[in-house]
């Protein structure tokens, strides 16, 4: 899928002062999923899980401000507490109150501040079930400040290299496939493009910002977290390099963890590589 | 009046299960105009006891401790973060079934004002503000000097330490749970955190670390709030406050809106050393009526 077609299958609306660029698959019957997703993505990460999805589900994934088509301000730092409100502002304008969430990393972390405002504001919004991917709330969880400080570095390091060129960025994402073929290099020129788009590599500029915001967060969205009733779900690649930081037992802790799926032969980026078993096991989940 | 007579003046309200010591000088059927005040730190709601009963002639007036002050408690799970300040505010108005006021936010507390206009601007809470009058009325030397504040910022210790206890806090979630034992260094962590908490002067650094590090986070958001907000805003400052200056450099910067305006506190009257003149000043700017009517009062005593 190019860039146009993809950009074709985007609905825009202006938020808050931001154009907010989205997938919405319709049909208001059927259970909402939203999936927010991680740093340096966009929602072409799920792009061929949609199809899948949306025979259950109304399929509601934004562009975080920043990201993907969505707009993306270059010389200040868009807040996790700012992309909470946009998604819930989103989310009323589409007059959705019940949803499940699929999320990874960055994504989790905007999912926090996202239930603490629906908290805070008693709003009617309410949550079915939340699927985590790899190295979800590793932060916010993890209680030793050198674990933390590393990933902080890790993670830094990491996007400061694959915002640099397009071989870089190639070589990263494959890097984390357990199968590099599964990946085409027209998708990965699309992802690219998209991360290009309107100046957004300044957007990597802020990388550093997130673990902050985390750290000092975190205190606030624990809390959140362990008042939370939400039946939880970890879809997991059995071969991804970073299954270090997906602390799922000290997660198990806090959240309600149902069930953890581990996909075989899959790396970090599960939607791309495993789409069939993805919506597989998100499928059976329905109640 | 002392602080034993003014904690009897007050009431204790549970916010998130915990006690939050607030004034209210009203009652819902009470037909005044409703003011809100955010004090800032190191002030507690006891430092505006010479304005209130002024106030209250006029208007209900609701001001409360932040967490950690005054006689409010200090959550387990909580290390001075003005968002969650913010949060309690509105938690709390919303439990007294606030509808419609006027905030006047002060020193630190400014931030938590700009944070909650945003949010209104973000149309996630439910009142009707209807004007931010944004001061500055303590003195505290420590916060005008320069280079105080450069030395905190620049002590990477003070910053590990908040780090560590952090953490220790963190791990609270899981009290309880096997694994809980197996962090080390609980009770020497407990000790740092209740020495700290203990002694005014150590509180403010962590007060201090939070303020600075969320004002690094959020200043874009903070500046944004009163740079899109239709409902007026009046901003107070002093030639003599640093802090202040800075703040409102980036404001005239930013703003072109008629709604803000600049007032300048030419003489730099404090809560301290002259409430009443403080208040009369604020009160020219934020409500005309009852300022005359204080003012031909005052002649006639």
């Amino acid at each position: 899928m190019n860039f146009l077609n993809w950009s074709n299958q985007h609905q825009k609306k202006s938020i808050l002062g931001q154009q907010i660029s989205y997938i919405d698959t319709g049909e208001s019957d059927k259970d909402t999923l939203l999936i927010i997703h991680g740093f340096g993505s966009s929602s072409y990460d799920y792009h061929k899980v949609i199809n899948g999805l949306k025979e259950n589900y109304r399929v509601i994934i934004p562009d975080l401000v920043g990201f993907g088509l969505s707009s993306k301000p270059t010389n200040f730092y868009f807040s996790m507490v700012n992309q909470a409100e946009i998604l819930i502002n989103l989310l009323v304008d589409l007059k959705v109150n019940h949803i499940s969430i699929i999320t990874q990393g960055f994504g989790s972390s905007v999912m926090c501040e996202f239930l603490n405002v629906i908290e805070t504001n008693s709003l009617d919004i309410h949550i079915k079930n939340i699927f985590l991917s790899n190295v979800s709330l590793y932060l916010e969880v993890n209680v030793s400040s050198e674990k933390q400080e590393e990933f902080s570095k890790l993670t830094a390091t990491v996007f400061m290299k694959l915002s640099n060129s397009y071989g870089l960025f190639k070589k990263y994402l494959l890097q984390h496939c357990y199968d590099p073929s599964l990946i085409s290099e027209a998708e990965l020129k699309t992802s690219w493009e998209l991360l290009k788009y309107n100046d957004g590599l300044k957007t990597f500029n802020f990388a550093s910002y997130w673990s902050l915001e985390i750290q000092n967060s975190s205190l606030r969205w624990l809390k959140v977290l362990k008042n939370l009733k939400t039946n939880t779900y970890f879809i997991l690649g059995d071969t991804d390099k970073y299954s270090d930081y997906s602390n799922i037992e000290d997660t198990k802790k806090l959240l309600q963890v149902k069930e953890t799926y581990v996909i075989p032969n899959c790396g970090y980026f599960v939607s791309l590589e495993r789409p069939k078993e993805y919506v597989k096991i998100i499928k059976e989940l329905i109640v | 009046m002392t602080s034993t007579e003014w904690k009897s003046y007050g009431k204790f309200i549970k916010v998130k299960d915990n006690n939050l010591f607030v004034i209210d000088t009203g009652d819902d059927f009470s037909n005044k105009e409703t003011l809100v005040i955010i004090n800032g730190f190191p002030t507690t709601s006891y430092d505006y006891h010479k304005i209130i009963p002024l106030l209250s002639e006029y208007y209900r007036v609701i001001i409360h401790d932040h967490f950690g002050f005054g006689f409010s408690d200090l959550p387990d799970t909580y290390c001075y973060s003005l968002i969650d300040q913010a949060n309690v505010c509105v938690e709390l108005w919303k439990t007294l079934k606030l509808k419609r006021f006027t905030i006047l936010s002060d020193g630190f507390g400014n931030n938590i004002g700009k944070e909650i206009l945003y949010r209104k601007n973000s149309h996630l809470i439910p009142f009707d503000i209807k004007k931010l009058i944004i001061s500055n009325s303590s003195n505290y030397e420590k916060y005008l000097d320069i280079s105080t504040i450069s030395a905190l910022i620049k002590n990477n210790k003070l910053v590990k330490y908040k780090e560590i206890i952090m953490n220790y806090k963190e791990q609270l979630f899981y009290e309880g749970s096997n694994d809980y034992d197996k962090y080390k260094d609980k009770s020497k962590i407990k000790d740092i955190w209740t020495r700290f908490n203990s002694k005014q002067g150590q509180k403010d650094i962590l007060v201090l670390c939070s303020y600075n590090e969320e004002s690094f986070l959020y200043c874009h958001r903070w500046l944004h709030a009163v740079k899109e907000t239709k409902i007026p805003v009046k901003i107070f400052w002093r030639k003599d406050n640093v802090e202040n200056i800075k703040n409102i450099l980036l404001h005239v910067a930013s703003n072109t809106h008629e709604n803000v305006e600049i007032v300048e506190n030419s003489k730099c009257f404090t809560l301290e050393t002259n409430a009443i003149q403080w208040i009369m000043m604020v009160l020219k700017e934020m409500d005309k009526n009852v300022y005359n009517h204080l003012k031909t009062a005052q002649k006639t005593y």
